[in-house]
């Protein structure tokens, strides 16, 4: 193992959204900093959320207008995938893509009462919609080495009738484990809690939050995630329009808050400055900052499971 | 015999209930005097008037003796969906009578009484000043404390060197001296503060959350406070159940159970209203907010005593992302100051989640600096938390697929 590595991680700026007018442009820009962080010898590198679905839009512009519109036979995130899977078949770099609507093909007719998945109409029973969900992945040597779903929907991802992902996975790569906590969770604690009891060392956070930019709410998100959790966090920020859909959030890497240089938890952050940052993520100074600020130790999971929180499974 | 029975008989000597019963009474009956009515008058016209535009003065210039004061204090002038609440911040002073821990406290819930505030929350361990009434008690902190500053001040020179090296420094390794006096002092403590808090929650009708003290259950010590309600009466207890190492040390236990409190201010619109008071280190875990709030709290309050050199960033550590994620109102109050080589910092605060502040920074109202004594008030408009809960972009969602594993 490896205890000290780089990541990359890049931030879309509103100007970056609006030149890409073109799905092909946006996997140009995504390759320029590939390349770029794979010299810097980073060991991971991390786009942020709905990159893919910008992807996906921007391929599917000529017949939609609205979110509303969407039409899913364009949105097949296999294409965009593809594209990703291409590129890291050149470089010696795990790749977090950002994040996509992925399409349940299992579940493009189910009956009313969702037992059975291929009914048709003419059986008598209704047809909804194959289910999408908010979706992230890592991909390494060609490969989806770990797809994440998200678990919790905003209120504007209820709306679009997305569906919420159930389970949380890990995959080790050199020693180091690694999860996915996808934007929306970020603000919903038990997912970073659930990936930390399963022994998580860096959570890749690709995010975009509605509305206007408030960085106390995304700090009270990732960033307290990872103090009450005490792993490594590389958030990756959106900021411009999906659609009609306005996104914000800032690139940060975040560590625990007795290890960083200013006491404050962060190792690097783009602050609105710059669109990719670097960082060093130090395995035995973590495990040293937790020596001094073990939160962990101290759950008490007889309480929670006298309240009956979660159903006790935390 | 032991020491935490010669403790435990010190204590009683010097806090007898009579005494702290008679002191009480004579301390809150003081006839009103012309700076009285000045102060009352100051408290009126300030944000509490500009915000309700209702200001009675013609009931406290008639207002002659402490009772009357009591009355025109106790009335509710805010919309029946708003409460205005109060807590404290406030500096290790050791007493060398109880007469003057009596003052302390009395002074604080006075003034929250004369704001209007419905209840008043003291900090962790706020019984720690008593500590001056042991015998050579202050010698001895002198002391140590000089003596751990020193070595403070040496690592902080060596955390400028080279910051990997920095440990807890200033955290002593005095648990054993202080565990012996917590056991002793316990029952004597709790008991006079117990009728500290029950005469002053009835005398000037307020909601009194009593700080932190020790609770001596046969041989297991807890980290508790105590809730009073305005007619005097102690509503319930409850014990910090995320103990810190130093706690592990002394040999405190840890509870394994949350209560809500009924809460339920004279005038206030909504009947149910629920509180929860976890301790200190129990707002860094996300778990005991989930838990009060799905036991139908509100408001939830956190005494702090916080063993660390005060920052912003560690600060926020607690009770503030607490309260954006769990979607409720937060009151902190906090101990600062040296005791036995401790250092203690931090701010006092009221805290909502970003949407409801008014500059979206999820906080109400903050003491300016991180040592010193403040008295911290706002007003908590439950009907706008509701509101804004239900609505709410990324709260309240439900994947019990993900929660139960079903």
């Amino acid at each position: 193992m490896k205890n000290i590595v780089k990541v990359a991680v890049v931030e879309w700026s509103k100007k970056d959204i609006s030149t890409f007018t073109q799905a092909e442009s946006l996997i140009r820009q995504m390759e320029y900093y590939i390349i770029k962080a794979s010299e810097c010898e980073a060991f991971i590198i991390v786009f942020p959320a709905f990159t893919g679905c910008l992807f996906q839009l921007l391929g599917a512009s000529s017949t939609v207008t609205s979110t509303s519109d969407i039409n899913i036979d364009y949105i097949e995130e296999d294409y965009f995938l593809s594209q990703i899977k291409n590129i890291s078949n050149k470089y010696n770099i795990l790749i977090c893509p950002g994040s996509y609507w992925s399409i349940e093909k299992t579940h493009e007719f189910e009956s009313v009462n969702g037992n059975s998945n291929l009914e048709t109409e003419d059986s008598g029973n209704k047809k909804i919609p194959p289910r999408i969900y908010h979706e992230s992945c890592i991909i390494s040597n060609g490969n989806i080495i770990l797809n994440q779903r998200q678990i919790y929907l905003a209120r504007w991802e209820r709306q679009l009738e997305l569906s919420r992902g159930l389970d949380m996975k890990l995959v080790n790569v050199n020693g180091w484990n690694i999860g996915i906590i996808l934007s929306t969770d970020a603000l919903y604690p038990q997912v970073s809690r659930r990936l930390s009891l399963m022994g998580v060392d860096i959570v890749l956070s690709p995010v975009g939050f509605l509305g206007e930019k408030n960085i106390a709410l995304q700090i009270s998100g990732m960033w307290q995630e990872t103090q009450q959790n005490l792993f490594f966090a590389l958030e990756s920020g959106f900021n411009g329009h999906l659609e009609d859909i306005k996104l914000w959030g800032e690139s940060i890497v975040h560590a625990p808050l007795e290890m960083t240089e200013c006491d404050n938890g962060i190792l690097a952050r783009t602050n609105g400055k710059t669109s990719f940052i670097i960082s060093e993520l130090d395995y035995d100074m973590r495990k040293s900052a937790i020596s001094r600020f073990d939160v962990l130790s101290g759950l008490n999971f007889e309480l929670y499971n006298n309240a009956g929180l979660f159903g006790g499974k935390l | 015999m032991s020491i935490e029975f010669l403790f435990e008989k010190l204590f009683f000597t010097k806090m007898p209930l009579v005494k702290i019963k008679t002191y009480l009474t004579e301390a809150t009956e003081i006839p009103i005097t012309p700076k009285t009515v000045k102060i009352l008058k100051e408290a009126e016209t300030s944000e509490i008037i500009k915000r309700v535009g209702k200001l009675e003065t013609e009931k406290i210039e008639k207002t002659e003796k402490t009772e009357k004061i009591i009355e025109v204090i106790s009335e509710n002038i805010f919309p029946s969906h708003i409460v205005k609440v109060a807590c404290v911040q406030r500096e290790i002073r050791l007493v060398s009578k109880i007469e003057e821990y009596i003052d302390m406290v009395h002074n604080f819930v006075k003034q929250a009484a004369q704001e209007k505030c419905s209840l008043i929350i003291f900090p962790e361990y706020n019984f720690f000043d008593l500590f001056g009434l042991i015998p050579g008690f202050k010698l001895l902190n002198t002391i140590i404390n000089k003596k751990t500053k020193n070595t403070l001040d040496k690592a902080k020179y060596e955390q400028h060197c080279n910051r990997s090296k920095f440990n807890k420094s200033n955290k002593s390794n005095n648990n054993n001296f202080l565990g012996k006096i917590f056991r002793g002092i316990a029952v004597p403590i709790e008991t006079g503060v117990k009728s500290i808090m029950s005469f002053l929650s009835e005398k000037y009708g307020i909601y009194i959350y009593t700080g932190s003290y020790i609770l001596k259950e046969e041989q297991d010590i807890y980290n508790a406070g105590f809730l009073f309600d305005p007619d005097g009466n102690c509503l319930g207890t409850q014990r910090k159940t995320h103990i810190v190492e130093f706690e592990k040390q002394t040999g405190f236990k840890r509870d394994v159970k949350l209560e809500v409190f009924p809460f339920n201010p004279e005038g206030y619109s909504f009947s149910d209203l629920k509180i929860a008071i976890p301790v200190c280190m129990d707002a860094t875990y996300f778990e005991t907010f989930a838990i009060a709030r799905k036991m139908g709290a509100d408001i939830v309050a956190i005494p702090i005593a916080n063993m660390e050199e005060y920052g912003l960033w560690r600060a926020l550590r607690g009770i503030w992302p607490r309260v954006q994620e769990s979607y409720v109102y937060g009151i902190k109050a906090s101990l600062n100051g040296w005791i036995a080589g401790m250092h203690f910092t931090g701010k006092a605060g009221i805290f909502a989640p970003i949407g409801i502040t008014s500059k979206k920074n999820g906080v109400i109202a903050l003491a300016p600096h991180h040592e010193g004594n403040y008295l911290v008030t706002a007003c908590l408009d439950l009907q706008k938390l509701y509101e804004k809960r239900s609505g709410a972009e990324y709260y309240g969602d439900r994947n019990y697929e993900f929660e139960y594993g079903l």
